[in-house]
């Protein structure tokens, strides 16, 4: 979906911006995740 | 030198306080509403009586002043200082007549909990909390997380004059995502709206598969969502996240709790498609290295731990504490003494760490933030390169925050002092709790929660806690929230007040 403020003419985009900061919040985790394993696996 | 505030610029600040207090009064309409649909009469009384306390209140400090006016900077750092409190000592009001708390403090120091988004509570019985004064627990963490000010500039109380830019930069927002700050703090307003609405419907999904009615899978999706996007953990079961053992919803809230501790400009970057100006922040950068580095810890501190038996789960529950910490949530996977003898002081300490620096500035979590953290590493690798550089060199640093900056000094000591405040802050708590008769650990525990508005315990904070430990975690939760500036510019002006002026005599020469 794309919003076009054409007073300004800037392109904006309100579900793409959410879906990024969701696949990199959801991204984040999952390395985390792997860290905490590998570490873990790693020191025991 | 000080700015001293006459009694004309305290009827000002009086004024504004009241329009404050009147719109909490109005917020108070939702529980009331929510209270008759629920059949809770009995707590829509105490919402009713509540509102008539903030109507009065409201009207009488709003007429210390009639015109409007502007405010200066120091009246808004003032404003700002101070309406945490008043808020906060309105908000207890239906809170204490529910007959949930031991005293008014004890009401008290939930609603700063609430307001503050920190999440530590001294009521007795949550479980059997009426559900309308619940849901006014988690209004009061939605509005501290937007920001109580925020709020009223997007519902244009404080109309688009100068008292509401200043209102807005005392409060510790920095960048706008419109030109506007009106239309900036409707942006902040939707963004939260949006985002506590579509982790609700997630979250019902998980709750009515674990064998929910609809009405509670949507009540109590919101109060997780809510709880978890406000950074505030106030949940309507005693034990929290874990009540619904479900990890689709632990997973879940760490999501929306992530969402909460990230910058609300860098989300206008985001809708205006500007991906790379959201990759290349330093509090991004900052976060994710922090993050990295403490899930690494909590790996080799849980190395040889039997407490858990099975691994897995050791690394499910521990890695959401950590995480939980990180994004300043306050929801556990652990009972609150538990996390003492299950995970062993390493790990602890790991727990402790992971709330000392928090979220982003300009966002619902609190703590020394990640920009401050971020901003002194890049002091140290600028140090380090002038150390190396030739003698004619001059190496500049350059950060990207809102577009890209040249590191000053002046930038990095205000950083520095900010998090030496903080510091002191976690101390003074945790030097309370051992006078107060507790082991070391927990009460540096409880005393970082606190002032670090995350809301994680190991059982200190509770019902019947010492009064004198709950005023100085009050004091915690309010300065850490302020991030200290605010509250010693209150301060300051307020003694500057009572203290007489110096008559200078002058002479005539005759």
């Amino acid at each position: 979906m794309k919003i076009v403020d054409k007073a300004k003419r800037e392109v904006r985009h309100p579900v793409a911006g959410l879906l990024t900061a969701l696949v990199a919040v959801v991204c984040f985790l999952v390395v985390l995740a792997a860290v905490m394993a590998l570490t873990h696996f790693i020191a025991s | 030198m000080i700015r001293r505030l006459h009694l004309s610029d305290w009827r000002a600040i009086a004024h504004y306080l009241g329009m404050l207090v009147l719109t909490t009064g109005i917020a108070m309409l939702v529980p009331f509403a929510a209270g008759l649909v629920l059949g809770e009469y009995k707590a829509a009384v105490d919402f009713l009586f509540a509102i008539g306390i903030c109507a009065c209140a409201g009207g009488l400090l709003i007429l210390c002043r009639v015109e409007r006016g502007s405010l200066d900077w120091c009246q808004s750092l003032v404003v700002t200082g101070l309406v945490w409190i008043v808020i906060s000592a309105v908000g207890a009001v239906p809170l204490f007549l529910s007959g949930c708390y031991q005293g008014y403090l004890d009401a008290f120091f939930d609603a700063v909990s609430s307001v503050t988004t920190t999440g530590l509570t001294t009521c007795a019985d949550v479980d059997h909390m009426a559900g309308c004064m619940v849901l006014w627990r988690s209004m009061m963490s939605l509005m501290g997380c937007v920001g109580v000010i925020v709020i009223a500039l997007a519902l244009g109380i404080f109309g688009t004059s100068a008292a509401a830019a200043t209102l807005y930069k005392a409060e510790g927002r920095s960048g706008q995502v419109m030109p506007e700050i009106k239309q900036t703090s409707r942006f902040i307003l939707a963004l939260t709206g949006v985002v506590v609405g579509v982790g609700t419907v997630a979250c019902i999904v998980p709750m009515l598969m674990s064998g929910m009615d609809v009405p509670s899978a949507i009540v109590n999706a919101f109060i997780v969502t809510s709880s978890s996007f406000s950074t505030g953990g106030m949940a309507n079961h005693s034990l929290g996240i874990m009540y619904y053992h479900s990890w689709p919803l632990e997973v879940m809230s760490l999501v929306v709790a992530a969402f909460g501790c990230i910058n609300f400009v860098l989300f206008g970057d985001l809708w205006k498609g500007k991906r790379e100006s959201f990759f290349k922040d330093i509090e991004i950068h900052t976060i994710a290295i922090w993050g990295i580095a403490l899930a690494a810890l909590m790996g080799f501190a849980l190395a040889g731990n039997q407490y858990f038996g099975d691994t897995l789960a050791a690394l499910r529950r521990c890695l959401y504490v950590v995480v939980s910490g990180m994004f300043n949530m306050g929801f556990s996977t652990m009972y609150a003494g538990q996390a003492l003898y299950a995970l062993g002081s390493g790990a602890l300490f790991v727990v402790v760490l992971s709330m000392v620096i928090c979220g982003s500035s300009s966002s619902a979590s609190g703590g020394i933030k990640a920009l401050r953290v971020g901003l002194i590493a890049r002091s140290v690798a600028q140090t380090i390169r002038e150390a190396l550089a030739p003698a004619k060199a001059c190496p500049r640093t350059f950060y990207y925050h809102h577009g890209r900056h040249l590191l000053g000094s002046q930038t990095v000591s205000s950083a520095m002092v900010i998090v030496v405040l903080y510091l002191c802050t976690y101390a003074l708590g945790a030097i309370a709790g051992v006078v107060g008769g507790y082991d070391a650990i927990p009460a540096i525990f409880e005393s970082v929660s606190a002032a670090s508005n995350t809301g994680l315990s190991m059982g200190i904070v509770g019902a019947g806690m010492p009064q004198g430990l709950e005023v100085v975690y009050i004091f915690e939760m309010w300065v850490g929230r302020l991030e200290f500036i605010a509250f010693f510019a209150m301060i300051v002006e307020f003694f500057a007040f009572l203290v007489p002026r110096k008559r200078t005599r002058i002479r005539r020469r005759r």
